[in-house]
């Protein structure tokens, strides 16, 4: 023991400045990481720290795969000339001194930086504890692919020429793995879910993978020195890796797939579905979608209360008189049916009056006007043509349609009620908010334009919030994704991306009667602004911060002192099918729109 | 007296070349080995089989009379190894080094270190890459003296030292060699050096053992003789295989007899070359004898090819 304590010394004392430069990266990206997203008022630090959080993960990893080798090497395994092999040091002595080393100067210090981080983003103590085996295996994963790298080369440029025939020799295999793989599962139907813990668990399995087929190799290189058996072992590993990585079938939070989430929500022959409507579309599109996009519309009855309905993909084949069916498919919708607000839909969304009703008690709506939205019964989507010539061939003529759609049941639940004042926190689970200042102005980059749909009342609120007029609140949101928390299903994955589109905020005050003020617009960037700092080397998509500014109508400094910001999500309650048969379905004829974004003054 | 070190029928083979062949060597304790060869003979291989650096890939190597595949800790903790290529933790201060290696040994002696330090003059403050080549290797075997080990092997110690730090060196070895009946097992091209050194001398050429008895003995088989004939007398083909490089030069002819006998030689030339002038056999310095040696197995390995 005597000896691996004295090789560790050895090592520190001789790599010393490289080590301090490591800790230093590390303590500076654990304290930009862990304080900056806090500083509500302090944009231009939070820019700074944007830039660092660009520049220091690259550092630090410039740092980790010098540190690493010159440790390896200090006493090297693939030299003949080495000194170590002649002195009384066995080879499990220095194998553990190495190990020390590694746990010690790399792994621990980076992980510890990454828990500081979580721990001060906002995460619950029970979900940083869980980040951290997460973290663990990703820290070592790295160190020990650089480690084994380093134990294969006498010095530091053949490892860098090693180093760089990994990186090729990896991507060229993976991609071979998956052809092959891709071709073998060609004929699997749903073999592979899209859920982002199925895709964290193939990650969590690849890396834990990596961690024993690294450290075994390592360990086998300083026990035996045997060099070729070694290489052979790690390059084996290293199609196991691969395989493991993409083909793991298995979920390690132990959470469901989203398939069986269907199972909460409405059947398909709870709702009563028909079509009612196909006509051009007339909203704002890209120019060269014009004339190819029909907006379908759907009349719902039998709707469960305080739920959203949503076509999710579909097709609808549309045959006019000449016998000819001209096939189309539903893509995202433009027609302005937001079930959020981001983009600057002003209608409230349906279902959501009633799940506010239903976690708040009786609620008093100030800005009713907005409500107008909430008697919408129906459900719209746009058709998709192949060519022009499709939807033209049809407007203005009956038709017989026939198609599937698949719908998506959505329902409102209050996620988190905080004060409304600087500094206050929205917490719901793996995300979260935090209240950066209500009222003045952000000196930030936050004024985007807002891209308008049809609404015309979004312009209005956009025109008050110019003047000043409007009550302005900045958040700044948290989104954390943990391979070990329980699995969200592909919706919530999809609405990530999009991080404000299924959240709706509302001001409640209880001191005058549970008056409600409805967020009427949320002006963001849509970009991810990413924060992991110490982390972001080791996983960038663990934690990210982005801010919006949520715009609500004019409101009084006295009715704002008692007020709360109130979140709603918005989850997912099913999926069910629908199947459309109708005959001489007369299709709406074309009339010239101008096209809104050309001729929008924005 | 036992075996330091013994192999046994030995080979190594690096792909299609087999650098070391068929090996067998015993070098009892208190004897200072030399292990001479040309370039490319097999000597650092050997070594390198030795100290478990290399494996055999046939035969076996035994040092304390452990296979030196198990050679570990405890075996390396009384053997003392210098090689010219062997690589030190350059960065460290001499000082450094001393402390970093000193835990290693338990019977590390610090008074003695001290007086080795003095004795080569070493600045403890200055880093071992900064240090000389000669200096540097002053310093690396400091640290595989000052434990007092049973076994010094030195691979090639005296390359790149100028001839007087290789005079300290030689010095030094041979002053704690006698002191401290080190067993010393040396390969180097420098004859004359090991010359003073060495008691029992090893020639490997071509990964084959040619020669191996004390340097005593050598030199006593070895002598250059030399005589005069008359003009018209002809070297005959069928020269006794223990004339080595035999030639005439004018009237002179001269050859190296590898099994010398004083008189039983003479009368063999004489037998030969029945009107030759006086006879002279020079005793052959251990340099001399090597240099005629590696000649012979130069000639012999050229025919065999031809």
């Amino acid at each position: 023991m005597n000896l691996v304590w004295h090789t560790l010394k050895k090592d520190i004392r001789q790599l010393r400045f490289v080590v301090s430069l490591w800790f230093a990266a590390i303590a500076v990206q654990t304290l930009l990481g862990a304080f900056a997203p806090s500083t509500t008022n302090r944009p231009t630090l939070w820019v700074i720290c944007q830039m660092v959080a660009q520049v220091a993960p690259a550092l630090q990893y410039l740092l980790l795969i010098v540190l690493i080798p010159l440790a390896i090497q200090q006493d090297p395994l693939a030299d003949p000339r080495a000194f170590w092999l002649t002195r009384p040091i066995s080879r499990r002595a220095l194998l553990a001194g190495k190990a020390l080393f590694l746990a010690l100067v790399v792994i621990v210090p980076a992980v510890l930086g990454e828990v500081i981080v979580l721990s001060f983003s906002g995460l619950t103590p029970r979900l940083v504890l869980l980040a951290i085996p997460e973290v663990l295996l990703e820290v070592a994963a790295r160190t020990f692919v650089i480690a084994v790298l380093a134990a294969f080369t006498t010095n530091f440029a053949r490892f860098a020429v090693a180093g760089v025939c990994y990186l090729v020799g990896w991507g060229i295999a993976s991609l071979f793995v998956r052809s092959l793989l891709s071709t073998l599962h060609s004929g699997a139907s749903g073999g592979y879910g899209l859920s982002t813990g199925y895709l964290l668990s193939q990650k969590v399995a690849g890396t834990m993978a990596t961690v024993a087929i690294g450290g075994g190799v390592l360990a086998w290189q300083y026990l035996t020195r045997q060099k070729r058996t070694a290489v052979g072992l790690a390059l084996l590993g290293v199609l196991g890796i691969m395989v493991i990585r993409d083909v793991w079938p298995w979920s390690v939070s132990g959470g469901k797939v989203d398939a069986t989430v269907a199972a909460k929500g409405p059947k398909s022959g709870d709702i009563e579905m028909a079509l009612v409507g196909i006509k051009p579309y007339a909203g704002p599109m890209p120019e060269w979608k014009r004339w190819q996009v029909l907006t379908a519309a759907f009349s719902v009855h039998k709707q469960p209360r305080a739920t959203v309905l949503e076509i999710l993909s579909g097709n609808l084949a549309l045959t006019p008189a000449d016998g000819r069916t001209r096939n189309g498919w539903f893509t995202s919708d433009l027609s302005g049916f937001n079930s959020g607000l981001s983009a600057g839909a002003h209608a409230l969304p349906a279902g959501l009056s009633e799940a506010a009703e239903r976690d708040l008690g009786s609620i008093h709506i100030l800005n009713p006007a907005t409500n107008a939205a909430a008697s919408v019964t129906g459900l719209h989507a746009t058709l998709t043509t192949r060519e022009p010539a499709d939807s033209e061939a049809c407007l203005g003529k009956k038709v017989a349609v026939t198609g599937d759609v698949e719908v998506a049941a959505y329902g409102y639940k209050l996620a988190s009620i905080a004060a409304l004042k600087s500094g206050a926190c929205l917490s719901y689970g793996l995300d979260g908010d935090r209240i950066l200042s209500v009222g003045g102005e952000q000196k930030s980059d936050l004024r985007m334009t807002v891209t308008e749909s049809a609404a015309s009342g979004a312009h209005a609120d956009r025109m008050a919030d110019d003047e000043g007029k409007a009550t302005k609140v900045f958040v700044r949101r948290r989104i954390a994704n943990l391979a070990f928390e329980p699995e969200k299903d592909a919706d919530t994955m999809i609405q990530r991306m999009q991080p404000w589109q299924s959240t709706v905020y509302l001001l409640l005050n209880r001191g005058k009667g549970n008056e409600v003020v409805l967020c009427e617009a949320v002006n963001n960037n849509d970009v991810l602004f990413l924060m992991t700092m110490a982390l972001r080397i080791m996983s960038p998509t663990r934690l990210g911060y982005c801010d919006a500014k949520l715009i609500f109508p004019p409101l009084t400094e006295d009715w704002l002192k008692g007020a709360e910001l109130v979140c709603f999500k918005r989850t997912r309650l099913g999926t069910f099918h629908k199947t459309i048969d109708v005959k001489d379905f007369l299709v709406g004829a074309a009339e010239t729109k101008a096209n809104v974004e050309k001729s929008n003054p924005e | 007296m036992s075996d330091v070190i013994e192999t046994r029928n030995l080979s190594r083979r690096f792909g299609k070349k087999e650098a070391v062949h068929d090996l067998t060597i015993r070098v009892p304790e208190g004897r200072i080995f030399a292990f001479l060869g040309p370039n490319g003979a097999g000597k650092s291989t050997t070594i390198k089989l030795l100290m478990n650096i290399l494996e055999p890939t046939a035969g076996e190597a035994l040092v304390f009379g452990r296979d030196a595949r198990q050679l570990g800790p405890a075996d390396f903790q009384q053997i003392g190894y210098v090689a010219e290529d062997q690589a030190a933790p350059d960065s460290m201060t001499v000082q450094q080094f001393m402390d970093y290696v000193q835990p290693m040994y338990p019977t590390w002696d610090p008074a003695f270190c001290a007086g080795l330090l003095k004795q080569f003059d070493l600045p403890l403050d200055r880093k071992l890459k900064d240090l000389s080549r000669g200096m540097r290797m002053k310093a690396v075997l400091l640290s595989s003296l000052a434990y007092r080990p049973r076994l010094l092997v030195l691979d090639e110690p005296f390359t790149g030292l100028d001839p007087l730090v290789r005079d300290e060196f030689i010095r030094g070895i041979l002053e704690l060699t006698a002191q401290e009946h080190w067993t010393v097992f040396v390969s180097s091209h420098d004859i004359d050096e090991v010359e003073r050194l060495a008691d029992w001398v090893g020639i490997i050429n071509d990964g084959r053992l040619m020669e191996c008895e004390s340097v005593e003995s050598i030199q006593g088989r070895f002598r250059q003789i030399q005589f005069a004939v008359t003009d018209d007398a002809v070297l005959p083909g069928n020269l006794p295989p223990n004339w080595l490089l035999a030639e005439k030069e004018g009237r002179a002819v001269r050859f190296v007899e590898s099994r010398y006998q004083e008189g039983r030689s003479e009368a063999a030339v004489l037998g030969v070359f029945p009107s030759c002038g006086e006879i002279g056999a020079a005793p052959m310095s251990l340099r001399e004898i090597f240099l005629a040696l590696a000649r012979v197995y130069r000639f012999a390995a050229k025919e065999g090819r031809s």
